[in-house]
């Protein structure tokens, strides 16, 4: 306990350093007393996080880098959104967050008390979580709201949410069953590849192909570390890359049929109007990258689609190394651009560090997961770990050009509420499963790395 | 599992690796792109002076966009303030010009003058050649429906009025934000396509240009026996409404708009002199005006017989736009003169004109004599159409099927003026868009 309260205690005096610099930072802007008005909650949840992180032997270096993540998003939103403030919804759902997310790593702390080597309880938790995926897609399928052409949102009640975020942990939470239940590869390997598919066909009808890219690394990242035999490894690999080229030719070819039938002065409708419209999405997202500067020369697609691209690349640039007081703006800076939001106030090489400190959490906790003992457990752990740093490399590749842009949100970052929710939720179980002793659910410490009994070759991971 | 995870810290690693790796060589492409110095990169270069000029922008207070009575259209009072829109009409016209929503229209086309500031931080006047009332009358008759409005003046080519319309949405200009929300969730494939230079199957208003030809080929007199029905190549041609016209001429073909008549004479004239008449009433050409440029389609080069005859009459593969049919109608009533139509009158600041506009001659479509026989003919299909005679219009109409809907069209001309109005998406039929016309040439007699 001694040692946690000193490794709170330190933390929070390099915080108060890096918090008047934010507020002398916010001075210059007149954002001083939203940035405050956030702040002083925030300290309050981050220092519980890090005592207990600390009491149960967990990793501070982690906690350290999550709670400077979780300000520097909450700081990002600030300057966005200006003197306005943040807007109410993303206030109540910074508090509700870390509730969620206790309820979630407590139904995980749950579910790795079960005895998954049992074929019936394996089985059982195997069909509950294949079912809730095909809950969270039908229910998009029927009652989805179509927004910039994707239908990943529910409406009720002056509030939306995202369900599609829902999915990844779902998917990882398959894996961590399946793994943890069959034996046979090949059955292992083909149930996965099958919840692949179907996730992914479903993914498809709905537009969602920011998900769908993050669910098919997902997969491949998963089966290359967690399956000994290779065959399945490049077996996922590429039955991927073959889906997601032969899929761009079947659209590529119903594209030049429907340029065909428009020359000829018909009008197109339906799904062939549909799949064009996302072959056209997907196109223009590519050439982007690969040709940017004829792209950019000509005006009418600098003003028209690709506006979002260009504001971008100018934000990027009048941001430059150290940041701007530009007031440019790009649509959904909030959320998508985030990261391009926080490059024109803060500059690059702040940009860089906000990149290191997402890979900190992501090396921190996959080493550790790596001498967990459970497999379920383990693949949970590298499953959240990835589900943090794949949408963050995704997000600001696309944004920045580097590669296609896919509307996919930025951990931390973005103001997302169903986005907050779920990083919130992966950082606390990450918390949780680095914990070296913890509470089990009766009340007793137990200790994760006691033995290391996946390789017994290694040395054992010590703090 | 145990097996399975034998060497899992090794696979762990190879991922971690990737993902330094990642981080290295984005980390350096971050840094080379936002490089902030001139020389590093030429997009970044071009990005860079835009930015100048956009915080130029920014310290300007939108120039003026009147009308041609120098009545105002947009007014601006302070710098960075989006200039209040004083008639909806022009909408589509004007567009918008923001940081948050991007550029759209006229003001974006000339934002450089809009938003290049004089010493006392004001931007140029942009005096267009429209006049407000006429505008909003215009705009009045198509509002709700798919549908454009163009009036020229047909010895200036000056546009007199140019409206454009979207089914159950209005082109908001002093709420941008909404505008732009409902325009893209509208699910509607034309809501950001001013209609003036949309490409449309124009139908029987492409049949004054054929005429032209036919009777250049002194062929206006020869008389064909209409049966109702032209079998070209492997396709039967049919009349609207299955009219069987009898023995008729040039002059009564135009009338009675007789598809079999004018197939018949394009596959005998056949396509290279169809195309060079197409050409010279600036069909097929870009036709490059002083705000955009207008495209339409007709290519009859490898076409089959049946194109050929198709394109005769305003069908197959030739796409015009509203600006394309008005501008037909411009020449028949300028004796064949193909007069460029344009918008802006001027720009200006208080310290001289940046730019005058000025009557321009393409060049001649065809001979006087044959632009006013054509004329003649269509003075006659006006009569037939319900227009009382006495108000000397002469008109055309063009209905056009695709997909169970219309695309109607009228194209029409006065001594003065020239009025187009198409509506796509229509169940009108062309005809029924001539009191529209006829309310707009009152408007104008009352300019």
């Amino acid at each position: 306990m001694k040692k946690a309260i000193q490794d709170t205690g330190l933390f929070l005096v390099l915080n108060a350093v890096f918090v008047v610099l934010l507020v002398l930072f916010a001075m210059n802007r007149n954002l001083t007393n939203e940035m405050l008005a956030i702040f002083f909650p925030m300290l309050i949840v981050t220092s519980g996080a890090l005592l207990y992180t600390g009491y149960y032997d967990g990793d501070m270096l982690t906690a350290m880098s999550a709670a400077l993540l979780l300000e520097i998003g909450q700081m990002t939103q600030v300057l966005i959104f200006g003197e306005g403030g943040l807007p109410l919804k993303s206030k109540v759902l910074l508090l509700a967050a870390p509730l969620v997310g206790a309820i979630g790593v407590w139904l995980i702390s749950w579910l790795e008390t079960k005895d998954f080597s049992n074929a019936a309880v394996g089985q059982t938790y195997l069909l509950i979580s294949t079912g809730m995926l095909a809950f969270v897609l039908l229910v998009l399928l029927v009652f989805g709201k179509e927004k910039n052409g994707t239908k990943a949102w529910i409406e009720a009640g002056g509030f939306s949410i995202q369900p599609t975020e829902f999915l990844k942990p779902l998917y990882v939470l398959f894996h961590a069953v399946l793994w943890s239940s069959c034996r046979n590869r090949q059955k292992s390997f083909l149930l996965s590849a099958g919840l692949t598919v179907m996730v992914a066909m479903l993914l498809l009808l709905i537009n969602e192909l920011g998900t769908l890219l993050v669910i098919l690394l997902l997969w491949i990242i998963l089966h290359f570390i967690f399956s000994d035999k290779p065959v399945y490894s490049v077996t996922a690999l590429l039955g991927t890359v073959t889906a997601v080229l032969s899929g761009y030719g079947i659209l590529s070819f119903i594209h030049s049929r429907v340029v065909r039938l428009s020359e000829m002065g018909e009008e197109i409708n339906g799904a062939l109007f549909r799949l064009n419209t996302i072959y056209r999405k997907l196109h223009d997202r590519i050439m982007i990258v690969f040709d940017e500067e004829q792209l950019f020369s000509n005006a009418d697609y600098r003003n028209g689609d690709g506006y979002q691209f260009y504001k971008a690349r100018e934000m990027i640039l009048k941001g430059g190394l150290f940041g701007s007081m530009s007031s440019t703006h790009v649509p959904v800076e909030d959320s998508d651009y985030a990261f391009v939001g926080l490059i024109l106030r803060c500059g690059v090489v702040f940009a860089i560090v906000v990149l290191v400190l997402f890979f900190v959490i992501f090396y921190r906790t996959v080493m550790k997961s790596v001498h967990i003992d459970n497999p379920f457990k383990s693949v949970m752990m590298t499953g959240a770990s990835l589900s943090l740093i794949l949408p963050t490399f995704i997000n600001v590749m696309g944004t920045t050009n580097f590669s296609f842009m896919t509307g996919i949100c930025i951990p931390f970052l973005s103001n997302g509420g169903t986005s907050m929710l779920l990083t919130t939720f992966y950082i606390m179980l990450l918390l949780w499963g680095t914990c070296d002793r913890r509470p089990d659910l009766n009340g007793r410490f137990v200790r994760n790395h006691a033995k290391p009994k996946i390789q017994p070759e290694d040395v054992p991971f010590t703090r | 599992m145990k097996s399975v995870c034998t060497s899992v810290k090794d696979r762990t690693l190879v991922v971690v690796s990737g993902f330094v790796a990642l981080l290295v060589v984005f980390s350096c492409y971050l840094v080379y792109y936002s490089a902030s110095f001139y020389g590093i990169n030429e997009t970044g270069d071009e990005v860079k002076e835009n930015l100048a000029r956009t915080e130029q922008r920014m310290a300007t207070i939108e120039g003026c966009i009147t009308d041609s009575n120098d009545d105002r259209i947009t007014y601006a009072e302070k710098p960075n303030q989006p200039a209040a829109c004083m008639h909806l009409s022009y909408g589509q016209l004007i567009g918008y010009n923001s940081l948050t929503y991007g550029k759209y229209g006229l003001r974006r086309t000339f934002e450089k003058e809009l938003f290049t500031g004089d010493k006392d931080h004001h931007g140029a006047t942009l005096k267009l050649t429209t006049v407000n009332r006429l505008q909003d009358a215009a705009y009045e008759e198509i509002k709700g429906t798919e549908g454009c409005v163009v009036i020229l003046e047909n010895a200036t080519g000056r546009i007199l009025a140019l409206a454009t319309a979207c089914p159950g949405l209005e082109f908001d200009v002093n709420h941008v934000g909404k505008t732009v929300k409902a325009f893209d969730s509208s699910g509607y494939d034309g809501a950001w396509i001013q209609n003036w230079s949309k490409k449309l199957a124009p139908g029987s208003t492409m049949k004054p240009v054929t005429a032209t030809l036919v009777y250049d080929e002194n062929r206006s007199e020869e008389v064909y026996d209409d049966t109702g029905s032209e079998k070209i190549g492997g396709y039967v041609f049919h009349n609207a409404g299955g009219a069987v016209n009898g023995r008729i001429t040039l002059k009564k073909a135009v009338v009675k708009s007789c598809n079999t008549y004018f197939s018949h004479m394009a596959d005998e004239i056949g396509s290279f002199k169809l195309q060079e008449r197409a050409e010279a009433f600036y069909i097929g050409k870009e036709l490059e005006l002083d705000f955009c440029t207008i495209r339409s389609e007709h290519n009859l080069t490898h076409s089959t017989t049946e194109e050929i005859a198709a394109a005769g009459i305003g069908q197959g593969k030739l796409l015009l736009t509203p600006m394309n049919m008005a501008l037909i109608a411009q020449t028949i009533a300028n004796g064949g003169a193909v007069k460029k139509p344009y918008l802006i009158d001027s720009i200006y600041t208080p310290q001289g004109f940046l730019y005058q506009g000025k009557t321009e001659v393409l060049g001649r479509a065809c001979a006087e004599e044959t632009a006013a026989y054509v004329a003649d003919a269509m003075r006659e299909a006006a009569v037939s159409y319900g227009i009382d005679k006495n108000l000397g219009i002469h008109a055309k109409t063009g209905t056009a099927q695709v997909n169970g809907t219309h695309r109607a069209s009228f194209i029409s001309f006065n001594d003065s003026y020239t009025v187009c109005i198409v509506e796509n998406h229509t169940s009108k039929a062309g005809r029924n868009l001539a009191p529209k016309a006829v309310r707009l040439y009152k408007v104008l007699e009352s300019l």
